[in-house]
């Protein structure tokens, strides 16, 4: 029901009918360690839009790295993948090894979380750049290749492009290497652009500087973006949708004006509630109380409710469904729904 | 060290220029002001005075075993009947002479190639097997890494010298047959440092990020795993030789390298032990020449490792 709403909500935000880059349904990954199973996504549905910045916001553990994952196929044979995720009419979950190779890199880019062990520390930049872009023939020449990385380099704001790319890893400050982790991404004008966390390795004042860049390639090369954060000021700066993340589930979703600002779900409540913002004065901040549920225990209903200020005994018997409160706005939770809480 | 000192200097002009705020880069961002590149250069740390030494003298050893011809005084398998078991440092033969009156010197020095070779080479060679198997072992399944692995653990299972024996015992003597024999047994201990490092580097995160570019797996490991394991092997080899040189002698001495004629170092070693109590001066020449040539490549190794040593300035 929620495929609706996702199509409605383009209309909606986007003024026009596009269609979507990626399309996530059920996906579910399962990791067998041990003899334990642990399931780690437990059905996600997500739409990726070009041009446009979705963000998956929740806490550590929730399953959002994982998502980018799983999208990505990183996991092999360590982890069993369900449902399905269509980039560009081929669904990436029945993809094998081989043919996911030319969608890396090329139709769907990773911004790494570390970019200091990211890159390849006994190589120079310019050539980590030259390799993505003659893996995927994007250029003829190596000459090519490499005025192309230069000018990769600057457009990610380097201010020496020339020399950048004579230079190794090591040479260069977290910022810088998280601009070169950017243009490799972007080298291959790719169709989906997902950040995993890029700006969680640097300092305050290059967080803003890099989240900008960010927007702005997006809103340039015309790809869809896929950021993944804990940072509820992050998501309410960029994103044009959000979806909130809970123990492998989304919980909430919608456009980032109506989830941030009008959170119906509990959890985006108390999530919200805890987050600092210079208006409330300190030591006003709601913790939410407890702990997430320990990743391999599945809860049998709703994996909030053991936190959750409006649990009902109902919520431990039904795993609650994402269900449309308004156009282009989904909330996993009967109780918050029913009551049109507001 | 001048022009390394000036282009130290050239560096740090530019980085103060490009420190400078109001450098023409406006929407240049604080961060990339911070901590520009440096030169190559720059970053390497000094060798040591030992490494340094030890690598003039393992240059000027090879040197030496080429020039042979040139630089060796007398020839080497043409004695003199008069001037038999001379001392060290009598007159015109400086390491004196052995039974059948030749030059030790002489036979020292063209002694030096084919104990060089048999040094090198089988490292060389181990060096390319032991690698490759080291990297297929390390990026391969778990089965393949199994069956890798344990192949190599039964090699173990014998002490190398005693195998080397058996394996150039069986094949018969001769230098080619020595070196082959070395090669076998230098590959075990190869791979398993190639092995190590692989999975060092396995578990990196740029070993990711190259995966999520779309690299295959050769890819990977042609620009990204090899590279970075290359140093450490390259370090081990290096002290390798100095073992190989040492293994060979002990074949020629049992007689499995090269044919007596011919100046070997091991072979003079087991010459000219008869002499040890008669003329104890010449009978440790060539032991100490097979020592110092060890020496110099284990130092030669212990130094590369501290110079090359990427990991730590990567940090």
């Amino acid at each position: 029901m929620t495929v609706e709403a996702q199509a409605e909500l383009v209309i909606d935000a986007a003024g026009e009918t596009s269609d979507a880059v990626l399309s996530v349904r059920d996906l579910t990954t399962t990791f067998t360690a041990g003899g334990q199973r642990i399931e780690a996504l437990r059905g996600i549905d997500l739409d990726l839009y070009p041009g446009r910045v979705s963000v998956l916001l929740g806490e550590s553990g929730s399953g959002k790295s994982v998502t980018a994952r799983s999208i990505l196929r990183l996991y092999g044979a360590s982890a069993i993948i369900g449902g399905s995720a269509v980039f560009e009419g081929r669904d990436l979950v029945g993809l094998n090894e081989k043919e996911m190779q030319p969608i890396r890199g090329s139709g769907i880019a990773l911004v790494p979380q570390d970019p200091t062990g990211s890159l390849d520390p006994v190589r120079r930049v310019g050539a980590q750049i030259v390799e993505v872009l003659r893996l995927h023939g994007v250029v003829d020449s190596k000459k090519e290749a490499q005025a192309r990385a230069e000018e990769l380099l600057g457009l990610v704001g380097l201010p020496d492009p020339v020399r950048a790319a004579r230079s190794f890893p090591h040479e260069m400050s977290g910022g810088m290497k998280q601009r070169v982790a950017i243009a490799i991404a972007i080298c291959c004008n790719p169709t989906l652009l997902i950040a995993d966390e890029p700006t969680t390795a640097l300092d305050v004042t290059v967080q803003a500087q890099i989240l900008d860049l960010f927007v702005e390639l997006t809103s340039s090369i015309g790809s869809a973006m896929l950021m993944i954060t804990h940072d509820v000021g992050v998501a309410k700066d960029l994103a044009d949708h959000v979806s909130v993340m809970y123990a492998g589930r989304i919980v909430e979703q919608g456009a980032t004006s109506t989830v941030l600002d009008d959170p119906v779900h509990p959890y985006t409540k108390a999530l919200l509630a805890a987050v600092p913002t210079p208006d409330v004065p300190r030591g006003n901040l709601i913790p939410i109380i407890g702990q997430p549920p320990v990743s391999g225990m599945t809860l049998p209903g709703c994996s909030f409710a053991p936190r959750c200020p409006v649990a009902q005994s109902s919520c431990t018997e039904l795993v609650p469904e994402l269900v449309s409160v308004e156009l282009g706005h989904s909330v996993a939770c009967p109780v918050a729904t029913e009551f049109g809480a507001a | 060290m001048n022009s390394r000192t000036s282009q130290l200097e050239a560096d740090q002009t530019i980085d103060l220029r490009l420190d400078n705020p109001d450098d023409g880069s406006g929407s240049a961002t604080q961060d990339s002001a911070a901590r520009e590149p440096s030169q190559p250069a720059a970053r390497r740390r000094k060798m040591t005075l030992t490494t340094r030494v030890s690598a003039v003298l393992t240059f000027a050893l090879f040197a030496v075993a080429i020039l042979a011809p040139i630089v060796a005084p007398y020839e080497p398998d043409i004695g003199d009947r008069s001037q038999r078991l001379l001392p060290l440092f009598s007159g015109s033969h400086v390491l004196g002479t052995d039974g059948q009156g030749r030059d030790i010197l002489s036979r020292i020095i063209w002694g030096a190639r084919p104990s060089l070779l048999a040094g090198v080479v089988p490292v060389l060679v181990a060096a390319l097997v032991g690698t490759a198997l080291g990297l297929v072992a390390g990026r391969g399944s778990r089965r393949v890494h199994s069956v890798i692995m344990r192949v190599l653990d039964v090699f173990y299972a014998f002490p190398a010298v005693l195998l080397a024996i058996a394996i150039a015992a069986a094949l018969g003597s001769g230098i080619s047959n020595a070196i082959v024999a070395l090669s076998f047994i230098l590959i075990p201990p190869v791979a398993r440092v190639a092995e190590a490092e692989v999975s060092r580097v396995r578990s990196t995160d740029f070993m990711e990020a190259a995966a999520v570019s779309g690299a295959g797996w050769w890819s990977i490991s042609i620009r990204h795993v090899l590279p970075n394991v290359a140093p450490a092997i390259v370090v081990y080899c290096t002290a390798l030789v100095g073992l190989s040189i040492v293994y060979a002698a002990g074949l020629g001495f049992l007689g499995l390298g090269i044919a007596p004629p011919t100046a070997e170092w091991g072979l003079m070693v087991n010459d000219l032990r008869q002499y040890t109590f008669s003329q104890p001066g010449i009978a440790v020449v060539p032991a100490v020449v097979i020592t110092i040539a060890s020496l110099l490549f284990n130092l030669l190794g212990d130094g590369l490792r501290d110079w090359l040593d990427i990991r730590s300035e990567a940090q």
